[in-house]
């Protein structure tokens, strides 16, 4: 099956590529019963991994997966309503849901599996209210639980869920939003925890459940998942899924042009990789071209890659950075990378050693700021340590940054 | 053949014509296209276009849409649904999907096995609850995929707007959810500028479109326009001219090779003065949106026209070049600003929006000379003596007949024509058919545009 192209959406079949290692590693957790956080920065692709997962369980007939996107759902009761008609997947499961609505679908009798999803969901999320939907959620985990095949419940979006639930349209923490989150995500934990043998839960989104949870002081609630890190690839499989994607559009990438496209991203992203082929192919359409050069790959880096369309999927780094640190360490964290950035030997222990005495009289930080948000640089993938110091993982990342912030940026050793 | 063009509505054009008349754009068309075929699966690549006005985004996505009806390949799998260019009464997710049913009713009013599309929208039309109305519109846009056996690419022009004036903060999460897992929908949008929806990792849109930006047309694409709208070759030198007169913009390409083929300067003065009239709402808003010290920059560029090196446009707006090098970054990094060239240490600029530049000059008082050299020394480069000395004749006819600001900018278009060399054995007979006034006006002084009435006034 040749390789396609992806875009920006989630892909299968004959956009998916690689993670072979990864799929039987969650095969292995789901056959094991262990419920899984999967955790990987954007892009990675764990939606993607997840919808895999479910095709490739469903084909074998192992077990029955059941995906549930929670992207539009403002509340608890909207995410046990999509949870409840999704379960229409598993017959037997199903049956004992609309039993539980009877009243809800008393109106349409017999005609409820004629219906579209959209429609069956409004007449479900009808009867679910405040005060019933823990109720009305635990009667459809116990159905769930009633299949003849142990349930594989993949929750895609969970923490966009939370943190709507968290901070509503105006984005504020209030003590009666956190207890409806509280209260939500215990539900959710108590579910896990009482049909553990026969519903599995893989929870996934598109941005990390840790640092929100954390936010709210409610991170214990997602201690019964194991943490399941998805890795960017490896320089030889990015080489190969090129080498793959440029068979398919009839073009010729070089080995020299792959590796320089590799090298220049160092962090090889499955998106983009995807989109630096992308952005190249239609450079190359622009200008009649089949075969690319090293030219090629630095006009298309730079104005592409670096430029407005490619800018705008790094953006999240840096909102990522100010959501977990805060305004404070946040400013010590922008002032750590741009020196990363800047810098031909990266952020040297030297470098480290003058900041945690720059900060000290300038500021009235914690003494271990620094050492938090190297923590957390480490942690979140930002920046790798070696015996020298820390260095950006993404060459891709780091001529982000300094274009974005290396501008009027003074080293450390010249202040 | 005669080519069909609508410079400003290629929606009034049929099938036929569109492709006929589709010349430019035409990588980025086939990227698209190729995008489309290959959403065979559960999950769809969207893509969004964005360009600023005039910059052919419109065309593009029609071109696409016919492409979809005309190709066997792809029309056997999907059906185009083009939502109105400005989908004014889209304010919740509710509304979008009922603009979309509606969209469908006017172009499949009843299917070939009865189902009349028109009454389910009328019966869903007064549904309150927008959830309700939600659900209800997209099951019945979804109930036609399935009857048709063929998935729903929808195209939906000025998203940016659109997301705007939504009054639903979750209208887009909505969205979002159903673009992510529903096979049966693909959609292709189009922008005038980034917007935050798609640009803020905070906000629904984000990283769900595959981005195409429209870049004003090089040379050679010009040229390629120029010759389809007006049937005749241009030499090197005319492109160049033209280029540097419109910036790469199609829509103003399209206006003064329209003036090639068959138009008087009359007519040329008129388009570009309705162009203006059409904007100027827009234009203003433009503006306010900037911040002071962007503004001074950006006016600037617009004063000086020609893609300009910062220290040429420090020097216009009485700044530093370190401090006008810091705000260009800031309007490149907003896209309202491009680099158009020059080399990776004297980068120049010039604005995205050559209309805007257009609009800009002709309210300074001493803006419309600059713009209207431009046009002159492009007409020179296009026609020969005689055929410049024709112009020039039909114009003076004309003037006595024009009054206000069209008059005075014909004047001042008639009098650096008459400057021009390649006029010299003509100028004798081209004076004495102009008016009185007019003989005797200095180089670059003439008609002003402060009469009270003009049309384009603030």
């Amino acid at each position: 099956m040749a390789l396609k192209k992806a875009g920006a959406n989630w892909v299968e079949g004959d956009r998916f590529y690689d993670r072979e290692a990864e799929l039987a590693a969650l095969t292995e957790r789901v056959r094991d019963g262990t419920h899984t956080l999967l955790t990987a920065q954007r892009r990675m692709g764990k939606t993607s991994l997840v919808r895999e997962l479910q095709r490739v369980l469903a084909v074998r007939a192992e077990v029955q997966p059941i995906f549930v996107d929670l992207e539009a759902a403002n509340n608890a009761e909207d995410a046990v309503a999509e949870i409840a008609v999704q379960s229409r997947h598993a017959h037997d499961a199903w049956v004992r849901v609309k039993s539980g609505f009877v009243n809800a679908l008393r109106d349409i009798g017999d005609r409820v599996d004629t219906l579209s999803v959209s429609e069956i969901k409004v007449k479900l999320r009808a009867g679910i209210d405040t005060g019933n939907w823990r109720q009305k959620g635990d009667e459809v985990f116990s159905a769930l639980e009633g299949h003849d095949k142990q349930v594989v419940l993949a929750i895609d979006e969970l923490p966009i869920l939370v943190n709507r639930i968290l901070k509503g349209s105006d984005y504020r923490i209030t003590p009666e939003r956190r207890q409806a989150a509280d209260e939500f995500l215990s539900w959710l934990r108590k579910n896990g925890q009482l049909h553990k043998e026969r519903v599995t839960l893989i929870l996934s989104g598109s941005v990390g459940l840790g640092p929100i949870l954390r936010q709210a002081e409610l991170s214990a609630q997602a201690n019964i998942y194991s943490p399941y890190d998805l890795k960017p690839w490896d320089h030889a499989t990015a080489s190969s899924c090129l080498a793959e994607l440029s068979k398919t559009y009839g073009l010729n990438l070089p080995d020299e042009v792959r590796d320089n496209m590799c090298h220049r991203l160092r962090w090889m992203v499955p998106h983009h990789v995807q989109q630096f082929f992308d952005f190249l192919h239609d450079h190359l359409r622009r200008h009649r071209k089949a075969v690319a050069s090293l030219g090629d790959v630095k006009a298309v880096y730079f104005a592409e890659m670096l430029g407005s369309r490619g800018q705008a999927s790094l953006d999240h780094y840096e909102g990522r950075l100010k959501l977990v640190l805060g305004t404070d360490l946040y400013e010590v964290a922008l002032d750590l990378l741009t020196e990363a950035a800047v810098s031909d030997s990266g952020l040297g222990n030297d470098a480290v050693a003058r900041y945690r005495e720059y900060f000290r009289e300038l500021d009235e930080l914690d003494r271990h700021a620094i050492k938090t948000v190297l923590n957390v640089l480490e942690h979140d993938g930002y920046l790798e340590r070696s015996d020298n110091g820390y260095a950006f993982l993404s060459g891709l990342l780091q001529d982000w940054w300094r274009l974005r912030h290396g501008g009027s940026f003074v080293p450390i050793e010249r202040r | 053949m005669t080519i069909a063009f609508k410079k400003y509505n290629p929606g009034f054009l049929s099938d036929e014509e569109l492709v006929a008349s589709f010349c430019v754009r035409t990588s980025e068309f086939e990227s698209m296209v190729e995008m489309v075929r290959d959403c065979q699966g559960s999950s769809n690549q969207h893509q969004i276009v964005i360009g600023p006005r005039g910059s052919g985004k419109t065309s593009l996505l029609l071109r696409i849409a016919a492409e979809i009806c005309r190709d066997g390949s792809l029309s056997c799998g999907f059906y185009p649904v083009v939502f109105a260019e400005e989908s004014y009464e889209i304010s919740t997710a509710g509304e979008f999907w009922l603009e979309c049913l509606s969209r469908l009713a006017v172009q499949m009013p009843r299917t070939e096995d009865g189902i009349d599309l028109n009454r389910s929208y009328e019966s869903l039309r007064g549904i309150a609850d927008d959830q309700t109305l939600a659900d209800r519109c997209l099951g019945a846009v979804l109930d036609f995929s399935d009857r048709a056996d063929r998935k729903l690419v929808l195209f939906v022009e000025n998203l940016n707007t659109l997301f705007d004036e939504m009054s639903d903060p979750h209208a887009g999460w909505r969205l979002r959810k159903v673009l992510q897992t529903e096979p049966r929908i693909v959609l292709i949008a189009s922008a005038t500028r980034r917007f935050d929806q798609i640009d803020n990792p905070e906000h629904a849109l984000y990283d769900l479109f595959r981005v195409i930006s429209l870049r004003p047309l090089d040379p050679g694409e010009c040229a390629t326009l120029w010759q389809t709208v007006s049937g005749r070759e241009a030499r090197p030198e005319t492109i160049r001219s033209l280029h540097i007169l419109t910036g790469g913009s199609p829509r103003l390409i399209l206006i003064v090779a329209r003036f090639g083929a068959d138009l008087s300067f009359r007519e040329l003065m008129t388009d570009l003065l309705d162009l203006v009239d059409d904007h100027t709402e827009y234009f203003r808003s433009h503006l306010q949106a900037l911040p002071p010290q962007e503004r001074r920059v950006y006016l600037a560029l617009a004063d000086l026209w020609k893609p300009a090196t910062a220290k040429e446009i420090a020097d216009r707006a009485r700044t530093t070049t370190s401090k006008c090098s810091a705000q260009l970054a800031r309007l490149a990094e907003r896209a309202v600003v491009e680099v158009a060239g020059g080399t990776a240490r004297r980068k120049q600029y010039y604005l995205t929006e050559r209309m805007y530049n257009i609009y800009y000059l002709l309210r300074r008082p001493s803006g419309p000379h600059r713009m209207v050299d431009l046009l002159i020394r492009f007409m020179e480069s296009l026609y020969s003596p005689e055929e410049l000395s024709t112009i020039g004749l039909s114009m003076a006819r004309e003037l006595p007949d024009l009054h206000g600001n069209e008059r005075a900018l014909n004047e001042i278009a008639l009098n650096q024509l008459l400057l021009l060399p390649a006029l010299d054995q003509h100028r004798t007979e081209l004076h004495e058919m102009c008016p009185q006034h007019m003989v005797a006006l200095p180089h670059h002084g003439g008609p002003r545009l402060t009469e009270p009435g003009q049309r384009w006034s603030l």
